[in-house]
Parts: structure tokens; sequence; C-alpha cells
């Protein structure tokens, strides 16, 4: 890319950088050992006057513009000039908001800011997208409500869709369920039944949807835009491709066999919310044990969840279905008496109005507290201890018939436990004894359990289905990106997301349809999808080099990699979230992006001025993830809190995305410490990438043994986690670090 | 630990409160405002919450004898903070209602007290009683030149029909209130200390302050109400006990206009109207809002209200010396006294009774009120 490269670098006199700055001796110290072929200074870059500069300039042939201006977060479309590589450099929010006007730290840090970013303009080129045959077709796998919606969704918005059910019919539970729980005003008189019926006709009915019942999934192979799908039924299958997947594959009642504590199990006249519904459904309400009416009939609420040694959360529906199946009971036997026994009613937004409603009905009892246990008596009848009441401290009530209102369990495979054992059986099947052997033998044992419950049959390297979070839900991002999983291209939706109820899952399935649409669309431009949504670039491997290694394959957390049979890593650049984790991985560092390379990075600390040791200005570098330091230490800016002025910020893709080389090369080049700053790992976690932060962790360990080797000083390293609000707290890390940096004195190796 | 309580729900209890102006009662559920809001409820085990989770189980054995009910003044704070309109203080008042009926010695006679349509026999059972002594021991000359009730209704027959009558009354009161006694002490056993006579003095000076109303906030307007009415009643008690003794120990009768006791029965008189004209005008203003007013509270309403203004009517017409009128006047007036006073067990007038043993028995086990 070199010798064809002409770079103009302008910079902005707006927004103070004019009057704080010494302009034209930034011009020229920045450009004295790296030359550019115009540098200009503006006022007001963003101008429409200054634009035409800045276009005529590209006419006469300069294709790589530096915007020295303000953060890169603002004015992208401004400073988007077609065929020509842009590379900001954020004076304003990094330099002249946050540092003392017309002082020399302030104009050095700047003119440093403008060698890296000629160093950048150097390496990076425009990406060229990855363009192939996509289908924009959607895979909709599971045809309860929230499938149907997501189907449905997307048909009417123009995309073709292939419906898969199980089962021989569409409607899921609610197809199933007795009668439903009203969800509109006034939340009162007769429950409403059969609400999927039209939804299905609707579904049948409609020309861009194809409905396959009975069916599993066999295979799903390729990328976003290029799956190759096949189905299992009765039929001898089917086949076809699809550029996105949806999956709706819903829940199951939590296994009350655990629920022996209360009655499940040791007396018939114990049953689940699920086992009520049926009885509902036949007309009489009975006691399992000898067939008479049950004229008492207790609902414990929460049986198996928000409890620890269960489910530890609350799966939304169970206490509306309590109630509803209240009203059965009561329409059933006008002398019925209802117990409902709970933690706490959840009877989100409206339908405390149907709570109102049931709670009417003189013969319905309610009451908060702790359900001990459930026995059952000579004749059948069952007395449940409860505590903590408002009635007495410690009651006894006594029913017919007890109905436990269990909690959702969603229907997700567990894909990275599944893959475990299909390595682990791979290992046993060789038979080579070792330490490795008996390991496989123990995760072959632990997961055993799983076999048979794949459902998404995904051929990737990282397992054959998604991987589970928090309570098993694949959901990777509950509150900053729903429907999103750790596989591109495929969106989890409904109940397989999170506990829903019927409203709520028809939203969800038009939201995953959403999301699975954007996809395909992105695919078809070569571009990723969310968070880099605009980014065209993808990683090219200069497999020449590759050692097989397997890091890149393993640390991606979006499964991106296969492997042949060797262990060379095979891209799939549709899959590919353009995070550069795998750049990170590399050891060989043979992994690159158009725009984002470790040259790139190398040639940015390398361009950095490091003045002697005697002059007593420490120099150190910064590697800020762009997802939430960067906008951190803008918004910082923006707020005009000062910071260090001997620091220097690169912004990053990902804290996963900073290859081990560069902190070499800082070190090795005279800078005193490194600062790393990434989102917040962990269960909980906001990284945008999922794992970067976590695997920044691990590999921050290999660079405290290096700097041992080196000996240097351990604190010379630092790595934070920040979320995107903590521009306060930034500040005062960046604070902290230059104080112990100035402590712990200069680096021995500057100068050589 | 004790043994569980075994919980009988009982709909019946339940729909019978609702009936009595609790019908809102299905509304709680338990979030505590009420208990919170109340400025006199205990912070142990505070009031209404837990009567109103009792009263939709149906849990008469406990809400019945439940001190408590009888400790609310019904300012009615809980019912206009209720984010679910539950309006506890009409609950509350529902279950005293239903508690002086059960405790109600002979029973019947509580349930007549709660009737608007037993009314009218309420006053018909006095109106022939009196009309007989009357017939025995009076005379009747509605062309006499000078009011004198004592000719009409001479005063020792007078007093000891009343006397003997209001005395039964009492002692049914009182074997009401060791009944009621005993269930609080069920209920609510506290930790005793100190003598129930010392804890009923100290009760008697919060009822002569009216202490316990002065930390409503909705109704403040019922501190003045209650204390007019219940001085006025009190004075006019007073007065009347004034003149048996003026009548037996000095001869002394009838009392001139600026006699002392005749001042203060007059003074008490405007005080008792002035009390029911703010009680009436509260009550009418809250009809169907944040208080619910029954038969029992009308009739009691209603009885004062006429002893009230038939009393002042018969002083008037015996100054104005009209016999005609004033013999009849004093015959109604003596109807109302006798409904006032003989039904004082059963009638809403019953609250004297069972709140003054309520916080007796809250004095005594310790479960003080008024934190503000």
């Amino acid at each position: 890319m070199g010798e064809d490269k002409k770079i103009a670098a302008y910079i902005c006199q707006g927004c103070d950088i004019g009057k704080s700055l010494d302009i034209e001796a930034l011009k020229s110290n920045a450009t004295e050992e790296h030359p550019v072929e115009i540098c200009k200074d503006l006022p007001w870059l963003c101008g429409s006057e200054s634009l035409d500069v800045i276009r005529d300039d590209i006419k006469d042939g300069i294709n790589s513009v530096i915007i020295a201006a303000c953060s890169p977060r603002c004015m992208k479309s401004v400073f988007d000039f077609e065929n020509c590589f842009t590379t900001r450099v954020n004076l304003r929010e990094h330099v002249v908001w946050s540092h003392e006007p017309d002082n020399e730290d302030t104009q050095m840090l700047a003119e440093d800011y403008l060698r890296m970013g000629i160093a950048k303009a150097g390496h990076g080129s425009t990406p060229e997208p990855f363009t192939d045959d996509v289908s924009k077709d959607l895979l909709v796998v599971g045809g309860g409500v929230s499938g149907m919606s997501a189907a449905l969704e997307a048909a009417k918005a123009g995309y073709q869709v292939h419906l898969v059910e199980k089962e021989d019919r569409l409607g899921g539970w609610v197809a199933k369920s007795h009668k439903s729980f009203p969800t509109a005003p006034p939340y009162a008189g007769d429950l409403p039944s059969g609400c999927v019926g039209s939804v299905v006709s609707a579904i049948e009915e409609h020309e861009r949807i194809q409905v396959y019942l009975s069916s599993t999934i066999e295979k799903i192979s390729g990328q976003p835009g290029q799956y190759d799908v096949s189905l299992k039924n009765g039929n001898g299958g089917a086949g076809f491709r699809a550029g996105a997947v949806v999956q709706a594959t819903g829940w199951k009642p939590y296994d009350a066999s655990n629920l022996g504590h209360l009655g499940y199990g040791k007396s018939p006249n114990v049953v689940t919310n699920v086992q009520m519904e049926e009885m509902a459904a036949t007309g009489a309400i009975t006691r399992p044990s000898d067939g008479k009416p049950a004229k008492r009939i207790a609902f414990i609420q929460c049986a198996g969840s928000r409890d620890q040694d269960h489910l530890p959360y609350c799966s939304a529906v169970c206490c509306r279905v309590s109630l509803k199946q209240a009203i059965y009971v009561r329409e059933c036997n006008p002398d019925a008496e209802v117990y409902v026994l709970y933690k706490d009613i959840r009877s989100p937004g409206q339908a405390e109005d149907f709570y109102k409603h049931v709670q009417n009905d003189p013969n319905v009892y309610l009451t908060k507290g702790d359900v001990i246990g459930v026995e059952a008596l000579e004749d059948d009848t069952l007395r449940i201890d409860v505590e903590n009441t408002l009635l007495d401290p410690k009651i006894q009530v006594e029913a017919d018939l007890v109905v436990l209102a269990t909690g959702m369990v969603p229907n997700a495979a567990d894909g990275e436990a599944l893959r475990a054992l299909t390595d682990a059986k791979g290992i046993i099947a060789k038979g080579e004894e070792g330490g490795q052997l008996n390991m496989a033998k123990e995760t072959e044992e632990k997961y055993r359990h799983l076999e048979g419950t794949e459902i998404l049959n995904l051929d990737y390297r990282q397992g054959p289905d998604l991987p589970n979070f928090k309570y098993g839900f694949p959901d990777s991002h509950y509150i900053c990106f729903p429907f999103e999983t750790r596989r591109t291209g495929i969106y989890a939706s409904g109940c397989l997301r999170a506990p829903n109820d019927a409203t709520m899952c028809k939203e969800d399935g038009a939201g995953a349809a959403l999301k699975a649409i954007q996809c395909v669309e992105l695919a078809s431009q070569g571009a990723a999808v969310h968070p880099r949504w605009d980014d065209q670039s993808f990683p090219d491997f200069a497999m020449q080099r590759c050692t097989k290694c397997k890091r890149c394959t393993e640390e991606c957390p979006f499964g991106t990699l296969n492997e042949d049979a060797e262990g060379t890593p095979q891209p799939n650049p549709l899959r590919c979230r353009r995070c550069g984790i795998c750049l990170g991985a590399c050891p060989e560092r043979i992994i690159s992006f158009q725009n984002y390379n470790v040259g790139m990075m190398s040639a940015m600390v390398k361009s950095v001025e490091i003045p002697d040791e005697d002059e007593e200005k420490p120099r150190i570098i910064g590697f800020l993830c762009e997802n939430d330091a960067y906008p951190a230490l803008d918004t910082a800016g923006l707020k005009r809190l000062k910071h260090s002025a001997y620091i220097r910020f690169i912004s990053v893709r990902c804290l996963g995305a900073v290859n081990i080389i560069w902190i070499n090369d800082a070190l090795s080049s005279g800078f005193d410490g490194v600062l790393l700053v990434g989102c917040k790992s962990g269960d909980d976690y906001q990284c945008h990438f999922i794992r970067g932060s976590e695997l920044m962790g691990t590999r921050g360990e290999n660079v405290q043994e290096k700097l041992q080797q080196l000996a240097l000083e351990s604190e010379r390293v630092r790595m934070e986690e920040i979320a995107i609000t903590d521009h306060d707290r930034l500040v005062q890390i960046i604070e902290e670090f230059a104080e112990e940096i100035e402590e712990v004195g200069p680096n021995p190796f500057k100068g050589f | 630990m004790a043994d569980p309580y075994v919980v009988r729900p009982d709909s019946g209890f339940t729909k019978a409160l609702m009936a009595l102006g609790g019908n809102t009662l299905n509304q709680c559920y338990q979030c505590a405002t009420c208990s919170v809001t109340c400025t006199i409820s205990p912070d142990d085990r505070p009031f209404p919450r837990k009567e109103m989770i009792w009263a939709q189980w149906g849990l008469k054995d406990k809400l019945l004898g439940d001190p408590d009910i009888w400790l609310c003044h019904r300012c009615s704070d809980c019912t206009v903070h209720c984010p679910r309109g539950a309006a506890p203080g009409d609950v509350l008042a529902a279950a005293r209602d239903y508690s002086i009926q059960h405790y109600a010695i002979p029973g019947f006679m509580g349930k007549a007290a709660a009737r608007a349509k037993a009314l009218p026999m309420l006053l018909l059972v006095p109106a022939v009683l009196i009309a007989m002594v009357i017939g025995v021991f009076g005379e009747l000359d509605l062309g006499a030149a000078h009011v004198n009730y004592e000719h009409f209704f001479p005063h020792l027959p007078l007093q000891v029909f009343f006397g003997v009558l209001f005395v039964l009354a009492l002692v049914f009161a009182w074997v009401s209130s060791t009944r009621i006694w005993k269930d609080m002490n069920r209920i609510s056993p506290g930790t005793p200390s100190g003598s129930i006579f010392g804890s009923f003095l100290a009760v008697v000076k919060d009822i002569l302050t009216h202490s316990h109303f002065k930390h409503c906030e909705e109704s403040r307007g019922r501190f003045l109400s209650h204390t007019l009415t219940f001085y006025g009643f009190l004075g006019l008690f007073i007065t009347t006990c004034g003149v048996v003794v003026s009548y037996y120990g000095f001869h002394y009768y009838p009392l001139a206009l600026f006699h002392p006791l005749k001042v203060l029965g007059n003074v008490s008189t405007i005080a008792l109207a002035a009390g029911l004209i703010l009680i009436v005008g509260d009550r009418n203003a809250k009809a169907g809002t944040s208080e619910t007013s029954t038969s029992r509270d009308w009739n009691f309403i209603v009885i004062l209200a006429a002893v009230t203004v038939t009393g002042l009517v018969t002083e008037v017409l015996r100054f104005a010396n009209i016999a005609a009128i004033a013999y009849p006047v004093y015959y109604v007036h003596l109807v109302f006294v006798f409904a006032l006073l003989i039904y004082l067990p059963y009638s809403r007038f019953a609250h004297l009774v069972y709140r003054t043993v309520a916080l007796v028995h809250a004095k005594y086990t310790g479960r003080d009120l008024a934190r503000g």
C-alpha cells in the first residue's frame, strides 16, 4: 500500500483548538519526521468551505486524510470522503478540553497525537468489503408465539421465512393452555381463549412463509447470509439456504420432581400449574387421588423459583397464571375456596387490575408467606405449613389439591458443554494414556446427560448450539443488545431469551426478526453487525506463517473460525464482528484488518517523541477500548475535567484486540508506563465483545512475566475496567497512574 | 414455640364485614401504607394491616376480640392514603360494628341496634313502657295553668324506672366487657404491668383531653365535633345528677334559669347540638368517599339528636308554660333518653365501653399508643 499513499493533514481551528495551541508549531514539528503531502489549518473543518478545500485536494490525488479536530465519535458522516481513508485525531476532547491552554506539555501532546495520526494513516487503507452471494431468507426455529411473530413480521417486511416446528402443530404453550389471562382493559370478565388461532392461519396462508411441522434441524453450516440448513422429518427431510436464524425454542417447565418438600411425587393431589391447565381443559377440577371434586385448592407460588436451590430467577407469568387458574376453580365450583400462598404477587403493568379483580372474590384468599412444606394426611387432605405470614407467624392451611406454580427453564442446548463432550469423546476414542485422557473421562461423565439435546446442530468449531449465559439463557447482553447471542446471525427470542408472557414474546419475535433482517442486509454489503455495523473490514490471515496454535479459533467470542483436521483456522468473514480479538491473540501476528493491524499500532506507539530522561517528562501510552473507555474520556473532556498531559491514548476495538507486542514496543521505545482500560468483565459484564477484558486479564499475566524478564517494575503496566458512565473515575485512574509512574521513575530503556 | 395456627377461612364473615361498610376490604394487598400512615398505631404489630388480611380470610376469632380495632379512632388517614382504595378505616369500623353485635347481651339487642328498620320498634318499646308508668303514677293535664313536669311524671318513679334499667344496661355492658377482655388477652397478651385501675385512670385522662384525636391528619375537625358532643353529653349528665341531688337534698326544684346547674345544662345542650351538627355535616360530606356510615351510626345520631332537640324544646315550653305541647314533648324526650341510656351497650354508644376497655387493655399490656 505504501507508495501510492498521498496523505493530507487538516487541523481545525474551531472549538478552542486554534486559541489553545500554537498551530504553526504543531504543523511544522509534527510533520518534521513524518512528512505528509499537505498540512493545512482551517477555521471550522466541519464547515462547508473547509470541506470544499478537502474535497478539492482529494480530487487532486489525495487518498488519505487526517482530520485533526474533534473526537472521532463526532461528525462521523461529515468527514466521510469517498475512496479516501480517513484518520481522526482527537485534538478537542483529548487535548484542548482536558489540558491547560498555551502550555508546553499540551502542545507536545497535540504534536504527538498528530504524529500518531500520520503513522496510522500510513498503515491503513479503506477496506475492500467481502462480497459474495447472500441469501436474505430467514430461518425461524420454533413455532410458538414468539417464533410465529418473528416469522409473520419478517414475512410482512418482505422476507422469505422458513418456520421449523418440532411438534405437529403451531402455537406452542399458548395453544395448549385452557384459557389465557387478560391482556387488555378492563382485565376482568371472561378469560380470553384461543388467542393464537388467527396467527396460525395468517402464517399458513402467507405466501412468504414455509412451515415445516414435526421437523428438527439436522445441520446448519456456513455463515450469516450463507447458512445451509438441512431438516429431519418423517418426509425424508428438507434443505434450504438461509441468511440468518431466529431461535425461538421457548421453555420447558421446571422439573417438579425436585420439589419433594412441596409434596410433589408424594401425593397425587400435588400437581404443577401445567397439569392444572390440562385438568381445567377437561372441565372438572378434582382430586387425582379419588376423582372427587376439589373444594379447597391451594396455589404455592414461586415453587422452585426465586430460590437459590432451584431456579434463582422469576419466571414472569406464574403469578398471573395462578390468578387465572383461581378463576377456573371458582367458575367450576361456586363453593370452592382458593388459597394463594405467595412470596410477592408480580402482576406487571396494568395486570395489577387483573390481580385486583381476582382478589375481589371473597372465596379467593391470598397471603404472603414462606411455604415450609406440604404433608399428606391420612384422608388425602394436604396440610401446608407456612411461616412469616401476617395471619400469624406460623400457620397451617388445609387443602384438597395443591398446585405448584413452577417456573420456566429455557429450551436451550448448552453449546459449549456439548462441544466439550464431543472433544472428550474424541480423546477417549484415541485412547492415548495420560492426564488428558482422565480429564476427558471426567468431562464425558459430567456432560453425558446432554447427549442428543442439540437443537441447531451448528457446524461451528465452538459447539453445535449457542453458548449459554446466566441461568442458562443464551441472550448475550440482556440490557444493551437484546436478542443478540454469541453467534452472529443467530438471535434468541421469547422465553429462550428471558421468561416472558405471550404479549412480550410476540414483541420479542418482532425484535429478533428485525435483528435478523439487519444482519442479512449488512451481510449483503459485507459489513459487520452491531456494534461495528459500519465496518467493512474483515480479518486477513497470512496463513503461510500460521503455527496452528488454535488461539484465534478458541478465543473468538463469536465462533467465527472453524478448523480443518490439522487445526488450520478457516475464516468465515460474515460470522465476524470485527472485534479484533483474534488479532490480539495471535502470537505470530499474522492476522490483520485493512484499517486495524499490528503494524499500524506499533507505528503509532513508536511515532510518539520520548523526551530525554533529564527533561523529567514521563510518557505513558494508554489503550482505550472504543466502546466504553474512549467515550468516557470524551465525556471527561466535554466536562473539562483535566488529566495528565504525559499520557497518549490509542483507541482500540476491544481490550482483547490489543496485541502484547504493542506493550513490548511501548516499553522498548521508552514509554514509562502502559495503561489499558476496557469494559467490565464477568457475568454481568458490559464488554461489548463478551470476553475482551477477561482475555486481556489473562494476557496481562504474561505481560507481568515479560516485565520481570526485562527487570522492569510490575507497576508500569496497569489494566482497569470501567463503565461508559465512569468519566470521573477514568480521570482519577489516569491521574493516579501518572503519579505512580513518576514515583517509579523513568524507564531504563529510554534513549536506547 | 406455639403450635401453628390452623387457618379456617370464613367467607361468610368476610361478606358480613363487607355489608357493614367494609366492602373494599378485598382490595388490600398488605403494603402497610395504612400502618405507616396511622399516627397512633404502635410500632409492634401495628394495625390496621394485619386486621385487613384477617378480614380478608374471615378470621372471626382473631378480629372480633382484637383490641386494635378499638384503638383506631377512625380519622381515615389510612383510608385516604391507601394506594389500593381498600379503606382500612371503614373495615375497622365494620369490625367494631360486628364486634358490638357479637359481644352484646342479649344478642338480639346487638342486632336490632344495627338496623335502620328496627328503630321504630326500638322507640316503641320505651314509648309503651313510659306511657304505662305515667298512666300509673302521673297525671296528664294538657290544660294545666303551670307546666310542672313532676305532676306529669313524678320524679321518684321516673328515677327508679330509669335508674333500674340503666343499671341493668351497665351490668350487661360489664359482662360484655369481661368477655371481650378475655379475648383481648388471648389475641394480644402483651406484657401486663401496673394495675388495671391505674391504666384506667390514665385512659380517663386521655379521654378527657381527647389526646388521640389530636394526632389525626385527615379529620382534624373531629377533635372539635367530638369534644363538643362529649362534653355536652357529660355536662348534661352532671346536670341531671345535680338536679337529683338538689331535689332530694335541698328540695330545690325546679331550677331557676340562672342557677349554675341550669347554666351548665344549657351550655352543654348548645355544645351537644353544635357537636352533632358538625358530626352530621362531616358524615354527609364524606358519604360515599372516605368514610362509610352504617345504620348503627345513624340510629345513634338520630337518638342523640332527638334527645338534644326535645330536651331543649321541653325546657323552652316550661318557661313558655304551654302544657298542651310541653307534656307530649317531654314524653317524647323521655322515650329518646331511654333509647340513649338503656341501649348503650348495643348502639354506637357502646364505643364508650369497648374503646375504653381496649385503651385500658393497651395501657395495661404495654401497647402504648400515640407516637406523635
